[in-house]
């Protein structure tokens, strides 16, 4: 079974953002996408696609505004009864509270049923309820209540006639009502289990119109955009991070965009001086990944991605000291996991901050080289970022642009020469760090060199 | 017929006892009984959780509250499935209690119903709104508890009735001095200061207010939290803002300060302090002056002279010694003979 969108919700290249962003008018939209599992299969994302683009041509139309808004009041009344509807596909007789559930969830369905036919979207059909409706409102009010009408039986009118002017006596006579009242729910309920089945339908379909409308509406207030599909590259144009921009905004400050292209035949390298932003954007690539995955906008001016069985995220700030693991080891076990994935035949995206960063820089570019040069073998989506001069390797190479005029330029360019970045120094000099300490770093450096 | 007249004037009413066992409930039967229903539209319901038939600490008997045609009543899933009323279910609401989501239904006939409604201020002024809105409701009463085991404030109420007697001591003085204090508290002016509804958003904390409304702080992050001799100044005209409890060791802290005396001291309502009468009273007389945001009006007592252990007091002496000492039409609902 695939990752539940719960699970991935606190990750923390912030989904939680985008999902916190999305204005669902029911808690059942938010529950249905919490548990929904990630999509694996080109053809289902592509649905998924389809739907959002039919939405989002419904809700950019601004003349169907008044319409958006109505179909969300109506929703903003829509409860999770699932465990109502499975009690009654088990068997048992609902009660009043039960029944007035599945009354108020049959009147939004006809109301935004209603909605929908008059516009272009087609994806989703509700079915039709108004027969459970009559059922429920036997006297014809169409108000959402609900009790055991007197109209459902004449001998149920006569007795609370009578017990409401006092005749006889209360107690047997209440007791004779409930016995009426009990069969005309068995009656109900006889009605009711065969359609059980359509309501569940409704209200798993009400959920998705919920959904879609707050997807599509998502895409216009982040600028998000709806992908293309593709077997071989991954590329987006413009990338950014939601989250990380609104954070620059408010302190009036723009977000660099991020170019970025990496195909199944080779692993992409990048290198670049410390504070490039190069963890930001394995966190973004796994952020865009599984929005696509999931079905929502992606943040980028243009994207186009692949579909993978698995996503690996390694950034090194995850130290797993609940399970007694080092930050090293830690590491090595995840970049394990996802090693013995690539190897199991699945197609896996796997995104990788420094690997062996933590440790001494001999045999830790040893380490970085043999990933990459087993990456290479595998049919396999990789980023890989780091440190080190890793020099007896072809593969393709980005470096970020770095310190230009004592500004951090975060954009990515093709790296030609091999060495990797000495701006460690400048950057500890730019921040204002000691300068005894920088000082005699630099003639160390002088030193070596020599 | 005592106070019911004067019930019609207010859109809330809650029904407050200072103790268990103080006839709250039977109070609030009166009152549903007697309220003309035809003409006006009421709504009930209660902030206690506690909906039990039985009382589980004293093993005294628990009313149900006796609803007629027509009354619109919110409690929780669990009572309204076994309720002893032919009522129209009307609204099922998101919010959960321990006792499952708030039902809303009209009773369609006399009958008995247990009531747990909103567990806190919040959601207790939801339930006042959405009833005034959506079902016409003239006038709410809410079945309040006055612990401090309680967060839903019957503050939110624009009326109150107040029910008092044996439980909370075997010796009428002590019962009249502390409903005679608890009097007073309710009593507390409302304060005048500007955008007072803004300030009870605020959640925590203790801020400073400047002489032209603007809010500042927190100065502390709670009462608990606070330096011992902490420093702080404000303006001529500014007051101070406590979020949460008046606790007796900020109270002491700033009546030793008599640049900090002369401040107005506002609090979100009468529930919120936790001093002693003396303390209070020493720092009102030496010029204090505290203020709340919610204000409501004591419009009645009703005592019950019956101890939960079986103890009756003599109530018309009872009666007498409290309206001497608050000055507030003071009744024995069962005594008097008022049917309930």
């Amino acid at each position: 079974m695939g990752t539940r969108f719960k699970d991935i919700l606190d990750s923390t290249f912030g989904i939680r953002f985008i999902f916190s962003k999305l204005n669902l008018s029911s808690a059942l939209s938010g529950s249905l996408i919490k548990e929904s599992r990630v999509m694996t299969d080109v053809a289902d994302i592509s649905e998924a696609y389809r739907e959002l683009a039919e939405f989002n041509n419904f809700v950019n139309l601004t003349h169907n505004n008044s319409l958006i808004e109505k179909i969300k009041i109506e929703l903003f009344e829509l409860r999770d009864i699932r465990n109502t509807l499975i009690r009654i596909s088990e068997g048992s007789i609902p009660d009043d509270i039960e029944l007035f559930e599945i009354k108020s969830l049959s009147m939004i369905n006809q109301k935004v049923k209603t909605f929908l036919e008059s516009t272009e979207i087609n994806c989703i059909k509700l079915p039709d309820l108004e027969d459970v409706i009559n059922l429920l409102d036997p006297e014809g009010n169409r108000i959402t209540s609900f009790y055991i009408y007197d109209a459902y039986s004449s001998d149920l009118k006569e007795i609370r006639k009578e017990i409401s002017s006092g005749y006889i006596e209360s107690e047997d006579a209440i007791y004779k009502m409930s016995l009426i009242e009990d069969r005309i729910r068995g009656e109900i309920y006889l009605k009711l289990s065969v359609r059980v089945s359509d309501i569940y339908e409704s209200l798993i379909n009400l959920a998705r119109v919920d959904t879609l409308i707050a997807k599509a509406r998502q895409l216009k207030d982040l600028n998000l955009i709806i992908p293309s599909h593709s077997i071989n590259s991954t590329s987006y144009s413009g990338m950014f991070n939601p989250e990380v921009k609104e954070i620059l905004k408010s302190d009036r400050k723009e977000y660099q965009l991020i170019d970025i292209e990496f195909t199944v035949s080779e692993p992409l390298l990048i290198t670049g001086s410390n504070m490039g932003g190069k963890s930001l954007t394995l966190k973004t690539l796994a952020l865009c990944q599984y929005l696509y995955q999931f079905g929502f906008g992606i943040p980028a001016r243009e994207a186009s991605i692949v579909a993978v069985d698995k996503i690996f995220l390694s950034v090194g700030d995850e130290q797993d000291y609940r399970k007694g693991l080092s930050s090293f080891a830690a590491e090595i076990k995840r970049i394990d996991n996802m090693l013995s994935a690539a190897k199991g035949g699945k197609l896996i995206l796997s995104l990788t901050d420094e690997p062996a960063g933590s440790t001494n820089p001999k045999e830790g570019t040893a380490l970085a080289t043999a990933l990459l040069k087993v990456l290479m073998k595998k049919r396999a989506l990789s980023v890989v970022t780091t440190h080190y001069n890793i020099e007896n390797i072809v593969c393709k190479r980005l470096k970020v642009v770095g310190f230009e005029n004592g500004v951090m330029n975060y954009k990515l360019s093709t790296a030609i020469d091999t060495s990797a970045p000495g701006e460690a120094l400048r950057i500890a000099e730019a921040m204002g760090a000691d300068s005894e300490w920088i000082s005699i770093a630099k003639a160390e450096l002088g030193v070596n060199k020599r | 017929m005592p106070f019911i007249e004067e019930i019609l004037n207010y859109g809330t009413l809650s029904i407050a006892g200072l103790e268990k066992n103080t006839g709250k409930t039977e109070s609030l039967n009166y009152i549903l009984n007697r309220l003309t229903i035809n003409s006006i539209r009421v709504g009930v319901t209660s902030t206690g959780v506690d909906g039990e038939r039985i009382d589980q600490v004293t093993r005294t008997s628990k009313p149900e509250i006796f609803l007629k045609e027509g009354v619109v009543f919110t409690t929780s899933e669990k009572h309204y499935r076994e309720r002893k009323i032919l009522s129209e279910l009307l609204d099922i609401s998101d919010e959960t209690t321990s006792l499952g989501r708030l039902v809303t239904a009209k009773a369609l006939s006399g009958g008995k119903v247990m009531l747990s409604g909103p567990v806190s201020t919040a959601s207790l002024k939801r339930w006042i709104i959405s009833l005034k809105k959506r079902y016409n409701v003239d006038l709410c009463i809410i079945d309040g508890a006055l612990s401090r085991l309680s967060l839903a404030s019957p503050a939110v109420s624009e009326a109150m009735i107040l029910a008092t007697g044996a439980s909370l001591s075997l010796s009428i003085r002590e019962i009249v001095n502390k409903t005679a204090y608890a009097a007073e508290l309710i009593g507390l002016p409302l304060s005048q200061i500007t955008g007072r509804e803004t300030l009870l958003d605020y959640e925590q904390g203790i801020w400073t207010i400047g002489r032209d409304g603007e809010v500042c702080g927190p100065i502390f992050e709670s009462a608990f939290t606070m330096e011992k001799r902490s420093i702080f100044r404000i303006e001529d005209g500014g007051a101070i803002y406590l979020t949460g409890a008046l606790t007796e060791r900020f109270l002491k802290m700033i009546s030793t300060d008599t640049n900090l005396t002369e401040k107005e001291l506002i609090i979100k309502d009468f529930t919120r302090i936790f001093v002693t009468p003396a303390l209070l009273r020493n720092y009102l007389k030496k010029g204090g002056k505290i203020t709340v945001l919610q204000k409501t009006k004591l419009i009645a007592l009703t005592v019950n002279p019956i101890s939960p252990n079986g103890y009756t007091l003599d109530s018309n002496r009872l009666i007498d010694e409290l309206y001497g000492r608050v000055n507030i039409p003071v009744y024995d609902i069962k005594k008097n003979g008022y049917k309930i």
